[in-house]
């Protein structure tokens, strides 16, 4: 049997096929201005890397903020349950899922079969989310990646007061203009994320084992200060960003059950 | 301030003062064909004209008010109430918030501040609403409520009374507030009139109608429920402003009788009831496809909600002020908020519900200030719970995808403990 | 753990009845609001920080939605908090209501280990407590404001220490800037009056809750129960944005800028503060009412003063100077 998820974010799109309940495929790619075309284009690659064709398809199930955007697809379910339960299946021992996308970041606490208990949503600002980082990245004229690496090496930080994205930008400008060295800076903007992510955990409580996904979930400075400011480890599966698309996949298997 | 761009805007809306146009729409109705099973909504109706068309004619004096200020205080101390933010509702639900909205911004009111008062506000500010004679606040249950009443009185130059609320509930508290209601109808009895003959007529219609309400919420614990809580967050207008008056009673006898019917006839509030919900704090007034969707698509029904909990004693005519202040007093939603959440646990209880959803409204300090006991409180209860974030009256401040994505997740956690089940089939 | 001290939010809780208790009053102002203990971003930031406690015992009143739902959160947890509700107005059953209150609040104290407080223990904490209060305002400010400021708050906040009594000489005071009133809540630190000094503008006079308001006449005597005699005394000390007396709040606003003879306001409100942001309906007819010009900032409690302050700081300079 085969199935797949589909994950139609702001900013990606991901695919992942499962062949009798194994990883067959994956597909990430831009969702840009056209929602349906991205989730067909990323539908057609994963099915490509598999090997399968469309048609041995049983279920596909849609998630995602685009998620009314695949027609093709026979269900529709929250990132929110998709996340919890694809983290779940690559880590059975969390209990708290901490997802930072593009733009909205969630903390999701599940059950020990990887049912949702209770969430936690910030998407009405960038602060906090992948989108405050590439804000950042470009006012410091540096690469994201690079980001991480200045971060983790850098031994002071400097205090980022905002909640707002746009106000901090202006924050690190002064901040530079001031001569205050890039690695602080870029110190105090992963703490002031992950400011945010404690906050957000606080509100729907932190049970042990936790685990990050979302494309910021490769910035192992985020993960670290997150989990030396919670006392535990952060566990990040592989392919975090794909742990949505995954377990919408998981969840098709399910329902043909 | 020049706020002739915003009236400009809101021209068609100057037959809103004049009162022949209640008139005409109050004989329109009879034109409304109901059915014993909706003539409630014809009698809501018909009292919110007859209330706008007595306020635009001055019968009474008009008394702006705060919402829980008990209406009894207003209707027997001589006056007509009107609160503005039943209007900033009715205003929203005609899309016409915007307007009234941007006046108050335009005067230098935070976009922070609770949009029942900004719309308040724009409605004083345009000179749209009844003029008030007098002002009156009380502190219950928010500090805004004061604060934009306060700031109504000077737009209009209106004598402006506070009504401190004692935070407990004790007997001396109890004491001591209706010590004030009653210095405060010797002080306003010059200007609204109002005398103990007022006062038992009031307190009869008051009574008769919580009569009829504790039946109602008696027949909505019902399963599947008769009545939607969607509806009844619409119809909060007349638990505001009508208890004391015939019309009042009128409402709540008529809707009785529906729900007797409903019940009778096995007509549900929603043909496909797969989920009870209890819902906190209001709902958005102005359209909103999502809370339809609720309904009718995610069979999710509002079973009950917290504001039409019955919690106070029939009023006493010879014992009016007290019976006034115990039932301000006795209100769980002001006091600390452990008192909240207790109704609320009480609440899901009774009405058996799938899960709490509690409406963030933005700005509203008071209710989300909150949301940590009740979510605690549910959790301990293992009652799911979601703080749903929005606006009442300012659509501006809510994203429809970002709260149907929230109500879609919470109820597949309700469907995942019915089933164990994923996904919408 | 810090037993001998009791920490107040507000300045209306009087110190008298704490002293009087037996305990040491501090004013709470931690450094920063920080994850706010769970309650949500869209309350007041004071409020917020005002949820990490210091593990002393803690005053709340009821001044404001935002405090309110904090000391629920502290209580909650099991922390030592009491609530003391507060009048709006001065009037004589609210100075009545407001002495229950306060006997109130000495018999929790008395729970909490504190001396039982007599009508003549009470009457005898008024008059030191006063004198602290006037001599701690009346510091003259020799330095710059902020570092009076400075001076000011470790006298609310460290009322043990006598670091409130030295004088340091560090800054230079401005003497010459145009004179402004600074209005707001209750900065805990001189950040943002060193900011308004370092543009050029010179502090005529503070009103916040830790300054101006804070400042209660000694009971006159009016009243021979020393309970009704203090509710009176606080009830009618400088109005702050919270109560709803708007007549006398605004002669009070007046009073302060006939005092200072300042040349404009600067109003620093906290983020999601509705009574400051209600207040700032009054200021904005008390100046124009005067023709003085009106600076609105708003900040985060606790924040360092961002650098769109400065700018707009130095534009209401050269504006005052031109």
């Amino acid at each position: 049997m085969i199935t797949v998820g589909v994950d139609i974010g702001s900013v990606t799109t991901k695919a992942v096929v499962l062949v009798h309940g194994q990883w067959g495929g994956a597909s990430l790619l831009a969702t840009g201005a056209d929602n349906r075309g991205s989730a067909e284009a990323a539908l057609v690659r994963a099915l490509a890397e598999a090997g399968v064709k469309r048609e041995e398809v049983a279920v596909i199930v849609a998630t995602g903020y685009g998620r009314i955007n695949a027609p093709f697809a026979h269900r529709q379910v929250t990132e929110i349950t998709c996340h919890g339960k694809g983290c779940h299946a690559l880590l059975p021992q969390t209990r708290t899922i901490v997802d930072v996308g593009g733009q909205d970041s969630k903390v999701i606490r599940v059950d020990d079969r990887g049912r949702v208990v209770d969430f936690v949503m910030n998407d009405k600002c960038a602060a906090g989310t992948g989108r405050f980082l590439e804000v950042m990245a470009r006012a410091l004229e540096t690469d994201l990646g690079g980001m991480a690496v200045l971060a983790r090496g850098a031994r002071a930080s400097v205090p980022i007061s905002s909640t707002c994205t746009v106000f901090a930008e202006s924050e690190v400008v002064s901040y530079v203009a001031q001569g205050r060295p890039k690695e602080e800076i870029i110190r105090g903007l992963h703490e002031a994320i992950v400011d945010r992510l404690e906050a957000m955990l606080g509100r729907v409580g932190v049970e042990p084992a936790v685990a990050m996904t979302g494309g910021v979930a490769l910035n192992r400075a985020i993960v670290e200060e997150l989990g030396r400011r919670l006392g535990l480890e952060v566990h990040v599966p592989p392919h975090p960003q794909l742990v949505g698309a995954f377990g919408a996949a998981l969840i098709a298997c399910t329902a043909t059950a | 301030m020049n706020l002739r761009p915003y009236v400009s805007k809101l021209d068609w809306q100057k037959h809103l003062r004049n009162p022949r146009t209640y008139g005409v729409l109050e004989i329109l109705t009879y034109l409304w064909r109901t059915g014993p099973l909706d003539a409630h909504r014809k009698a809501a109706f018909r009292w919110g004209l007859q209330l706008l068309r007595r306020a635009y004619r001055r019968e009474r004096p008009v008394v702006w008010t705060n919402v829980y200020t008990p209406p009894e205080l207003i209707w027997a101390l001589g006056g007509l109430p009107f609160m503005p933010e039943v209007a900033a509702a009715v205003v929203a639900s005609l899309g016409s918030a915007p307007a009234l909205l941007q006046a108050a911004q335009s005067a230098w009111y935070s976009t922070d501040l609770c949009s029942f008062h900004r719309c308040g506000l724009g409605l004083a500010l345009t000179n749209l609403a009844p003029r008030p004679d007098v002002i009156l606040a009380t502190g219950h249950l928010c500090d805004g409520a004061v604060k934009f009443l306060e700031a109504a009185a000077e737009v209009y130059g209106v004598p402006f009374y506070v009504l401190h609320v004692p935070y407990a509930g004790g007997v001396r508290e109890v004491r001591w507030l209706a010590a004030e209601m009653e210095a405060l109808s010797r002080e306003l009895r010059p200007l609204l009139g109002g005398d103990e003959r007022l006062r038992a007529s009031v307190a009869r219609n008051s009574n008769l109608a919580r009569r009829y309400l504790l039946e109602i919420n008696e027949l909505r614990a019902r399963d599947p429920t008769p009545w939607s809580g969607q509806e009844a967050l619409t119809q909060v207008a007349v638990l505001f402003m009508a208890p004391g008056t015939p019309g009042g009673v009128q409402f709540y006898r008529w809707l009785w009788r529906a729900l007797h019917l409903r019940v009778r006839l096995n007509r549900p509030a929603i043909p496909r009831q797969r989920f009870r919900l209890l819902w906190l704090h209001f709902r958005p007034y102005y359209p909103s496809p999502t809370l339809s969707w609720l309904e009718r698509e995610a069979g999710a029904v509002v079973a009950f909600e917290e504001v039409h909990n019955v919690t106070w004693d029939p009023l006493d005519p010879h014992a009016f002020w007290s019976g006034l202040a115990a039932r301000m007093l006795g209100n769980p939603l002001w006091g600390p908020a452990r008192r909240r959440a207790e109704q609320v646990l009480h609440l899901v209880r009774r009405y058996r519900v799938d899960g709490v959803v509690h409406f963030a409204h933005w700005g509203c300090r008071q209710s989300n200030g909150a949301v940590p006991l009740l979510q605690s409180t549910c959790a301990g209860a293992g009652v799911p719970f979601l703080n749903l974030e929005g606006d009442c009256i300012d659509a501006r401040n809510a994203g429809p995808g970002q709260m149907l994505t929230r109500l879609q997740a919470f109820l597949e956690v309700l469907e995942g403990r019915k089933s164990g089940d994923h996904g919408r089939r | 753990m810090d037993s001998a001290f009791v920490d107040l939010t507000c300045s209306y809780i009087p110190t008298e009845v704490i002293r009087a208790a037996g305990f040491t009053p501090r004013r709470w102002l931690p450094a920063a609001a920080g994850a706010g203990g769970g309650l949500p971003q869209s309350l007041c930031c004071y409020a917020r920080a005002c949820a990490a406690g210091s593990g002393a015992a803690a005053v709340f009143t009821t001044c404001c939605d935002g405090m309110r739902r904090c000391y629920d959160l502290r209580a909650l947890r099991g922390d030592r908090v009491f609530i003391l509700d507060l009048p709006r107005t001065a009037h004589e059953a609210a100075v009545t209501y407001f002495a229950g209150e306060l006997q109130r609040l000495a018999d929790w104290l008395a729970d909490l280990g504190g001396r039982p407080i007599t009508a003549a223990s009470l009457a005898e904490a008024i008059d030191p407590e006063s004198r602290r209060q006037q001599s701690l305002l009346g510091m003259a400010a020799g330095a710059s404001v902020a570092e009076w400021y400075g001076l000011l708050l470790k006298g609310w906040t460290e009322p043990s220490t006598a670091a409130h009594m030295k004088r340091g000489a560090s800054c230079k005071p401005i003497r010459n800037g145009p004179a402004v009133l600074l209005t707001g809540a209750c900065p805990p630190d001189s950040g943002f009056i060193a900011a308004v000094e370092e543009s050029g503008l010179r502090p005529a006079g503070l009103d916040f809750c830790t300054t101006a308001r804070c400042s209660v006449e000694p009971p006159a005597g009016r009243d021979h129960d020393p309970w009704l005699a203090l509710a009176r005394a606080y009830l009618a000390k400088p109005p702050c944005p919270r109560t709803a007396d708007r007549a006398r709040r605004r002669a009070y606003l007046e009073q302060l800028l006939d005092r200072t003879g300042a040349r404009g306001v600067v109003l620093y409100a906290f983020k999601f503060c509705d009574h400051t942001a209600y207040d700032l309906g009054l200021w904005r007819t008390v100046c124009r009412h005067r023709g003085l010009p009106l600076l609105y900032l708003e900040g985060e409690y606790g924040a360092r003063v961002p650098g769109q302050f400065l700018t707009r700081l130095h534009a209401f300079r050269e504006a005052l100077k031109a």
